[in-house]
């Protein structure tokens, strides 16, 4: 007949197939997709002999089918354009608010077309007609998990699809609500047992129970979030985790908070990566026996008479976990003792650095750090008691690798201290002071309003701390946050890749005394400055400008990362109908519940 | 310029610069192909793909709040016709078009009971009451304390 093309009933190549979304044996002309009943078709052999190439627009949630065989008798073709083929692994978030993601497909197996097409000529008898198959696929795809629930009830075809779409799941985030049972999160995970990467966003409380569940129910799983809220309580114990943690053998990430019933526990795996627990509080022990761990995050309840032994643990983990490469620890009780048991360490791949809130850390510690781990890339002191000194320790050491420097809430740093940061670290992107050139005393709300006499009243050796200047010319930082500096009365930066720029409650800069020359600069978050610096900060910055309200949050420890603390002013909405809100390069709602 | 031939016989001559967006029609400029016929595309639709395929040609950063603009209008539009572009956007290979339109359709029906999906889809419901029941049940942990039931639309 016509080259490579037979009659039309016969099947055809599999991207033809696909773009007309043509069911196999169907009633549609092979070759424009129209009926056939009555039918003259207008296309020629030469119009369709080639396969189209994939486009490039979504070249980088696709990846080329690895196929070896092809399902259709005819001489093969190269494999189809992978965007007309169903992405058939997804996430799914099972949410009130409804949250969905995607993750790529890394294979695709022959079975899973053939199902599909099969599923196209059931589909055509159902009369879903008024979508090509696959794109109803991509489209219920897109759902979340309780409408694709009730999609199954529409009728067999859907209930198919659903089925299908549910199997194929590789992430899943679930909020379990306030009342749930086990039976709940069972049934879900059922429905799902190709489930890599969990995510359980608890209003009720959990227990070793839900454990057992996602153990049994979820036998691929390498990434687990228990995540909980002011309405529920972890009480899953120490005991449990470890057999847990100890049971499964490919879990490499794991996170959880409310961990204040752990009590003594000891972790041993050999696959786990990355570990987060928050909430901790009164370990008796803990131990890390996880060799091949390189991110540990481990964040203290700021509550009293906290009993765990800092030092030990750490001790335990430079011995447990030779490959650390990213640690946080977030407690009060963070002492030099501790950073002295963490040099002793001698973990050679340490790249990241965070010890916040330990203000009995001081410039010693700055020195046992830099002299045993030359070659962080990122350093969080925030919350110590370090001085302009100790920013010059670290300026000696660290110049070629540190690219991110984090020193929010020091109360003993001044802005040379940051100024010669800024001069000497020249690789450094990200820098955040964050209430560390401020006075509380003075920045009460209730003294604000006796602004000149307090000023009377205080010795002439502080004023210098109270109108601080601070000028930056840096070629490569990208953020900058000085939030809350509320002494700072003069800012000069000239830093041509500045991307976002943090003034929030930076009450005392002094309009007139702010000058940008940072013609990158995306963001700039000013809430709680007065008006006559935001419209400074607007006529500064390129057309481009946008600000918004903004808070300090914390970040996940793979990076930048701000302490999170009670807010001392309240927010004044940055809202201006005119001008242009553009979101900021922030997280995607992958993390926003 | 290529020419575009819809399914009611309408022309439309545009640029090929505008016009490789689709990958099938890349496809047939490349064989040297100048006049395209769409039987399986219809006037209206047509329009509108033209109409997204010219804004969305010219991407420059300047333009993409505009972009990003135009692409929520254009998608203010009945399901009806959101189901004719993505069968359009479909045959013609146009992927930035479908991964517009596949959550905006999705949003669309999220809410609906299912009498109402099967009202807009057209779908005659092929369970008996037996399987319609097991359905629900197997589902039924999940629906709990979740809200499902949407409105008519």
């Amino acid at each position: 007949m016509k080259g490579r093309l037979s009659h039309p009933s016969t099947p055809i190549p599999n991207d033809f197939v696909r773009k007309t979304g043509k069911k196999r044996g169907g009633y549609n002309c092979g070759r424009c997709g129209l009926p056939k009943k009555g039918h003259v078709c207008d296309f020629t052999k030469d119009s369709i002999n080639e396969v189209p190439t994939p486009t490039s627009g979504d070249a980088k949630s696709f990846v080329s089918p690895s196929m070896s065989s092809v399902i259709r008798p005819q001489p093969p073709p190269p494999p189809p354009p992978r965007q007309a083929v169903p992405q058939l692994r997804r996430a799914l978030s099972f949410d009130d608010i409804g949250v969905t993601d995607e993750s790529p497909g890394s294979d695709d197996d022959d079975d899973e077309r053939e199902e599909l097409l099969d599923l196209e000529s059931e589909l055509d008898i159902s009369g879903s007609g008024k979508l090509p198959a696959n794109c109803l696929w991509e489209v219920l795809k897109r759902l979340p998990p309780s409408s694709l629930l009730s999609s199954a009830k529409v009728c067999k075809g859907w209930r198919d699809v659903s089925r299908r779409i549910w199997r194929s799941a590789e992430e899943l985030r679930l909020g379990v609500p306030v009342n749930a049972q086990i039976g709940l999160v069972g049934s879900v995970l059922k429905k799902c047992p190709g489930l890599v990467k969990l995510s359980l966003r608890m209003k009720s409380d959990v227990d070793a129970t839900m454990l057992a569940c996602i153990a049994f129910s979820c036998p691929n799983l390498d990434s687990l979030e228990i995540l909980t809220s002011d309405t529920s309580v972890n009480r899953i114990t120490g005991d449990e985790l470890g057999r847990f943690v100890a049971e499964k053998r490919c879990l490499t990430n794991l996170k959880m908070e409310g961990c204040s019933n752990l009590g003594g526990f000891t972790l041993s795996s050999t696959s786990l990566s990355a570990l987060c627990l928050s909430d901790l509080f009164c370990h008796s022990k803990m131990v890390f026996n996880c060799p091949n761990l390189k991110e540990i995050s481990l964040e203290f309840s700021r509550q009293e008479n906290d009993n765990t032994d800092l030092t030990a643990m750490v001790d335990g983990l430079g011995k447990s976990c030779p490959r650390l490469q990213n640690i946080h620890v977030a407690s009060v009780r963070l002492t030099h003792a501790v950073v002295l048991a963490l040099t002793a360490a001698n973990l050679r791949g340490l790249r990241m650095l965070s010890l916040v809130l330990g203000s009995e850390i001081t410039d010693a510690s700055v020195a046992a750090i830099s002299s045993s781990y030359s070659w962080l890339e990122l350093l969080d002191l925030s919350g110590s008691s370090i001085t302009d000194s100790g920013i010059g320790m670290i300026c000696n050491v660290f110049p070629e690798t540190l690219s991110n420097l984090l020193l929010a809430l020091c109360p003993n740093i001044t802005s040379s201290g940051i100024q010669f940061a800024a001069a000497q670290l020249p690789n450094l992107e990200l820098m955040d002071c964050g209430m560390s050139i401020c006075n509380p005393d003075l920045d009460s709300p209730a003294s604000q309003k006796n602004d000149n006499v307090e000023l009377q009243r205080t010795p002439s050796s502080k004023l210098h701390l109270i109108y601080q200047k601070l000028i930056i010319k840096h070629s490569r930082l990208k953020k900058l946050s000085l939030w809350g500096c509320s002494s700072l009365d003069s800012l000069y930066l000239n830093c041509p890749e500045l991307n976002d720029l943090n003034l929030n409650s930076c009450i005392n800069l002094n309009p007139e005394r702010l000058l940008l020359q940072c013609p990158n600069l995306e963001s700039v978050h000013a809430s709680g400055c007065e008006d006559t610096l935001v419209e400074t900060l607007k006529n500064q910055v390129s057309d481009d400008f946008t600000a918004e309200d903004y808070f300090p949050c914390k970040r996940l420890p793979d990076g930048s990362k701000r302490i999170r603390v009670p807010l001392l002013y309240s927010p004044q909405p940055f809202d201006d109908a005119k001008r242009k809100r553009r979101i900021s390069k922030q997280r995607s709602a992958v993390l926003v519940y | 310029m290529i020419t575009l031939q819809s399914s009611d016989k309408d022309v439309f001559e545009i640029e090929q610069s505008i016009l490789i967006q689709s990958g099938t029609i890349k496809n047939m400029v490349e064989d040297d192909f100048t006049f395209i016929p769409l039987p399986s595309v219809d006037t209206e639709t047509l329009i509108k793909i033209i109409e997204y395929m010219k804004k969305h040609a010219d991407k420059t950063d300047s333009k993409e709040k505009n972009i990003k603009e135009f692409d929520k209008d254009f998608m203010k539009k009945t399901l009806n016709e959101l189901f004719a572009l993505v069968f359009a956007a479909n045959y013609l290979h146009i992927s930035s078009l479908l991964e517009l339109l596949y959550p905006s359709i999705a949003d669309r029906i999220k809410d609906k009971i299912t009498e109402a999906i099967r009202q807009i889809f057209s779908i005659r419901c092929d369970f008996t009451p037996e399987e319609e029941r097991r359905i629900i049940m197997d589902n039924k942990w999940a629906h709990e304390g979740t809200e499902i039931e949407g409105t008519l639309d």
